[in-house]
C-alpha cells in the first residue's frame, strides 16, 4: 500500500506543492466501471500485454508474473480484453 | 536495461499510480505510463496545461517521480530552468516534458524551439490526441482533415476542419535534433525510441498518436485497435529522423478509410472526401519512398 505523506501549501505566492507520491492511489475510479474483466488464469500465458496497455495502472503481476486485476481502479475501458492475444480476458457486466 | 526485444525486457516499476481523472482508456495517459518505464525514477516530468495537468489534482497525484505544471506555452523553459537547476546541485536527472499537440504545435512551439536551439539536454514527448482536448475537443493544427471537433464543427454549411495537420516531427527534425514519431498499438518501437531519446545528449523529440475515445468517439476498449489501423492505413507512419536522415519504419498497407470508419469524427466523411484524405496520405507516401522528405516547394 502507498505511504501517505502530509500536504504542504508553500505560502501564499507559492504553487501547491504536493509532497505524498502516488496519492492518487486512495481515489477509488473503480466505482465508473460499467464492464469488469475477469482474468482467466489457467489460460494466460504470461505475457504481460495487458499489464503494458491498461492506461490505469490497474492490472498488477505477483511474483509468478501473473496479472490481476486491481477493481479499486479498473474504469472497465476493456483495452486489455481486446488486446490479450489469448482472448482470456473476459467481460461480465457490473452488478450494482 | 537490455535492447527490449520483448515486453519481458521491460522494466516493471511503475511510476504512475491509478485513481486518476482520465476517461477511461485514455491513449494520452497510457503512454506516459509506458514513457516511464523507460525513463525511470531520476526524473523529473514537466506538464503543459492539458488533460495530463489534471492527473495531478491538488492535493493528489498519480505519479512516484516530481511534476511540475507552469503554463501551457512554457514547458520546455520550465524544463531548461530544472536542467540548470540539476546541473548547479550536481544532481544526475531526466527531464520528461510531457505535453499535448495543442501545447507542442499551437501555443509553445515558440518555447519548444527555442530550446532545441540551446541543445537543452531533455526528452520531449508530443503526446497527439488531435485537438485541444482538455478543453473541449477544439481545433488545433494536430487535427487531421475533414476531422469533426468542437470548433469545426460540422453542419449544413462545414464539412469539419478544413486543414491538413501541420508535419511537427518533420519540423522539429529540421532543427538537426533526433524526431521520430510512435504509436501505443507498437510499444516496444515506442520504447526503443524513448531509450535512445533519454540517451541523447541534447534534445530529442518523439511525437506519439494518442488515441482519445472522448474526442475521437470511439468505444473506449477499441483505442489500440485504432492506433494499430492508424499506422497500417499510412495515416501515422513510423519513422525517425536522425542526424536530417529519414529511416522510415512502417508500411502502408490498408486503405485509409479502415482508420476513419473506426472513429464517429470522421462518420459525416463522403467517398470523395475520404478519397481526398486518401490522396493527401498517398503524396505523403510518395515523399518518403522517393526519398524526397525535406522538398519544400509545396509551401
Ligand atoms: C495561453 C493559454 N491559452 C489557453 C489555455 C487553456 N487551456 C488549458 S488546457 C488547454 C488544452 C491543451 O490542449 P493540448 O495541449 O492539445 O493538450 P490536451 O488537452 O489535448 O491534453 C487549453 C486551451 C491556457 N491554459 N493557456
Ligand atoms: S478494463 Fe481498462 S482499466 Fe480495467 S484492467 Fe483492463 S485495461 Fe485496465
Ligand atoms: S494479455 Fe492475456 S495472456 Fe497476456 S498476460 Fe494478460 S491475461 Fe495473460
Ligand atoms: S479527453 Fe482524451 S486525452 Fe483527454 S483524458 Fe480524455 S481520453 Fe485522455
Amino acid at each position: 500500500m502507498t505511504k501517505v505523506l502530509t500536504y504542504k501549501y508553500d505560502g501564499p505566492r507559492g504553487a501547491p506543492v504536493m509532497k505524498a507520491d502516488a496519492s492518487a492511489a486512495r481515489v477509488d475510479t473503480g466505482s465508473w466501471r460499467v464492464n469488469r474483466p475477469v482474468i482467466d488464469l489457467s489460460k494466460c500465458i504470461k505475457c504481460h500485454m495487458c499489464w503494458l496497455d491498461c492506461p490505469d495502472g490497474a492490472i498488477y503481476l505477483d511474483k509468478d508474473g501473473k496479472p490481476h486485476v486491481d477493481y479499486t481502479f479498473c474504469k472497465g475501458c476493456l483495452v486489455c480484453a481486446n488486446e490479450c492475444p489469448v482472448k482470456c480476458i473476459a467481460v461480465e457486466a457490473e452488478k450494482k | 536495461m537490455s535492447e527490449l526485444q520483448t515486453i519481458a525486457d521491460i522494466p516493471k516499476e511503475n511510476l504512475l499510480s491509478g485513481g486518476t481523472a482520465a476517461c477511461p482508456g485514455c491513449g494520452s495517459i497510457t503512454g506516459l505510463k509506458m514513457a516511464l518505464l523507460i525513463m525511470g525514477k531520476d526524473t523529473v516530468v514537466v506538464n503543459s496545461s492539458g488533460c495530463m495537468t489534471l492527473l495531478c489534482n491538488y492535493p493528489r497525484t498519480p505519479l512516484r517521480v516530481p511534476w511540475i505544471h507552469n503554463a501551457i506555452e512554457n514547458a520546455p523553459s520550465t524544463a531548461s530552468g530544472i536542467i540548470r537547476a540539476a546541473k548547479r546541485l550536481g544532481k544526475k536527472l531526466n527531464v520528461l516534458c510531457y505535453c499535448g499537440d495543442g501545447a507542442t504545435y499551437d501555443i509553445g512551439l515558440q518555447a519548444l524551439s527555442a530550446a532545441i536551439a540551446r541543445n537543452e539536454d531533455f526528452v520531449y514527448i508530443c503526446y497527439n490526441n488531435g485537438s485541444f482536448g482538455n478543453t473541449g475537443d477544439q481545433w488545433s493544427t494536430a487535427t487531421p482533415l475533414f476531422a469533426n471537433t468542437t470548433t469545426t464543427p460540422v453542419g449544413r454549411k462545414s464539412r469539419g476542419n478544413t486543414l491538413s495537420r501541420k508535419d511537427m516531427a518533420k519540423i522539429i527534425g529540421a532543427h538537426g535534433c533526433y524526431s521520430a514519431t510512435a504509436s501505443l498499438a507498437y510499444p516496444l518501437d515506442y520504447l526503443r525510441k524513448v531509450k535512445k531519446a533519454k540517451e541523447i545528449k541534447g534534445p530529442a523529440y518523439i511525437e506519439l498518436l494518442a488515441h482519445c475515445p472522448t474526442d475521437w468517439h470511439f468505444d473506449s476498449g477499441q483505442g489500440m485497435k485504432i492506433s494499430r489501423l492508424a499506422v497500417q492505413t499510412g495515416v501515422w507512419p513510423l519513422y525517425e529522423v536522425v542526424d536530417g536522415v529519414l529511416y522510415l519504419q512502417s508500411d502502408k498497407t490498408r486503405p485509409v478509410e479502415d482508420f476513419l470508419k473506426t472513429q464517429g469524427r470522421f462518420k459525416h466523411l463522403t467517398k470523395r472526401e475520404t478519397a481526398a484524405i486518401q490522396a493527401e496520405v498517398d503524396k505523403e507516401w510518395d515523399m518518403y519512398k522517393t526519398g524526397e522528405y525535406w522538398k519544400t516547394d509545396e509551401y
